[in-house]
């Protein structure tokens, strides 16, 4: 009985300590562009705005890492119909990140299209290795990604089609669209980039 | 092995496995709602790219753990030399960040920050803390008073010593720093870039670390 309740108390300790632990601070890398491709800036950031995401209650953040993996993550958004959970359907909400892709002297500009199905409680969760999906991501292919910190999110636009240079294998909606930037679509913004609350840092 | 520490071991494994302990790898963004969309886009980037961050040795990493607060660290730097220790005095890498803000209302503009040069010539890393709510009456963190945010804060660029930078040349800071007037906030404009050459810019580099990088 006595170990059994040691036991409790350490796995007790071990999961505060867990639930206590520093939360993620936003963070990126910096690096070197092997040149400066003589293009148009990332387009600006343009309304309308929406109001799914509410101040105080939702929250989201954006992920890529070395290994080509690419989340975006949403929780409690307000107003927006759960979808079908069909890939591509139309009904997810749709997320642009406007980038510079250098391999070995040259630099292509670029737009990635993700989308993610909207579930209960304003929940989104898409999850995607880039170099499983498409072509154009290598990890320890030397590539280097720049000025790619443009991760715009809107509402689900049922006609949004921009031509996308490397589909996603799993889902043709999604993936790069290579030597120019993508338009956004014409529904409503979410978010952007950006700190705001610290308690985001709690969750 | 006992079966807590087989436990503690276990359950310490997935800890480490989950996004958040396991350090600072790859890009993590905190997506907000803007509250305005109207200023205008920050500048281009533009040269002259200088070669003292070389890919595969040299790290560089950009944290904003708060609304307060960014940091900023360079490491395996070549030839770079190193600076005086004194705050100011022209021999630091300069690091802009443009970005919109909601401070005290809606703005626009760059946060200059400076960084002394550690090490050597041919290995030197800087270190970087603004704390905007210590620094400067612009930010209040979060839960103390109001909300202070920034949006579109993209644009961190860092460059080489420009010893003229602020001085003869470039921007006059509209809320410069407690600690050292030489940096501090740009409002209602973006400010330009020192002459000195780039020596990072945001990015994310897919190739395999070398052994410095994984010391």
């Amino acid at each position: 009985m006595g170990s059994a309740r040691r036991l409790g108390r350490t796995i007790g300790l071990l999961a505060l300590l867990f639930v206590a632990r520093p939360a993620t601070a936003s963070h990126f890398h910096l690096g070197r562009p092997p040149l400066l491709p003589e293009v148009a800036p990332i387009p600006p950031l343009v309304g309308p705005l929406g109001t799914a995401y509410k101040p105080l209650r939702s929250m989201g953040n954006v992920v890529f890492d070395e290994k080509c993996l690419s989340v975006i993550n949403f929780n409690h958004l307000q107003g927006l119909d759960t979808s079908d959970t069909v890939p591509g359907s139309g009904d997810e909400i749709i997320c642009t990140t406007h980038l510079w892709i250098g391999h070995d002297d040259s630099v292509t500009v670029a737009t990635l299209i993700r989308r993610g199905e909207v579930r209960r409680g304003g929940r989104v969760h898409a999850a995607a290795r880039l170099d499983k999906e498409t072509g154009v991501c290598t990890p320890q292919g030397d590539d280097a990604w720049f000025e790619m910190r443009a991760t715009r999110c809107y509402e689900p636009d049922p006609a949004y089609a921009p031509l996308i240079s490397a589909p996603f294998a799993s889902d043709p909606t999604q993936g790069f669209v290579l030597g120019e930037y993508a338009p956004r679509p014409a529904t409503r913004l979410i978010a952007v980039e950006g700190n705001a609350r610290a308690v985001d840092q709690a969750r | 092995m006992s079966k807590r520490v087989a436990i503690a071991m276990v359950i310490g494994a997935v800890a480490l496995l989950l996004p958040g302990v396991g350090g600072a790898r790859g890009t993590f963004l905190r997506m907000v709602n803007p509250a305005f969309i109207a200023f205008p886009p920050i500048p281009p980037l533009a040269g002259p790219v200088g070669l003292s961050f070389v890919p595969g040795v040299s790290q560089g990493i950009v944290e904003r753990p708060n609304n307060c607060r960014q940091s900023i660290t360079l490491r395996g730097l070549d030839g770079v030399e190193p600076s005086d220790g004194i705050p100011g005095t022209g021999d630091e890498i300069i690091c802009l960040a443009h970005m919109w803000m909601a401070f005290d209302g809606p703005s626009f503009g760059t946060l200059v920050m400076r960084g002394e040069v550690l090490g050597s010539r041919d290995d030197a890393r800087t270190f970087i803390t603004a704390r905007f709510d210590q620094e400067t009456t612009l930010c209040t963190r979060i839960g103390a008073r109001g909300e202070s945010a920034y949006y579109e804060a993209r644009g961190t660029r860092c460059y080489e010593p420009d010893p003229l930078y602020g001085l003869v040349v470039g921007p006059l800071l509209s809320v410069p720093f407690t600690s050292d007037p030489t940096q501090g906030f740009v409002l209602g404009t973006y400010a330009p870039r020192p002459r000195s050459p780039l020596i990072a810019t945001e990015g994310l580099w897919f190739g395999e670390p070398s052994d410095e990088q994984l010391d």
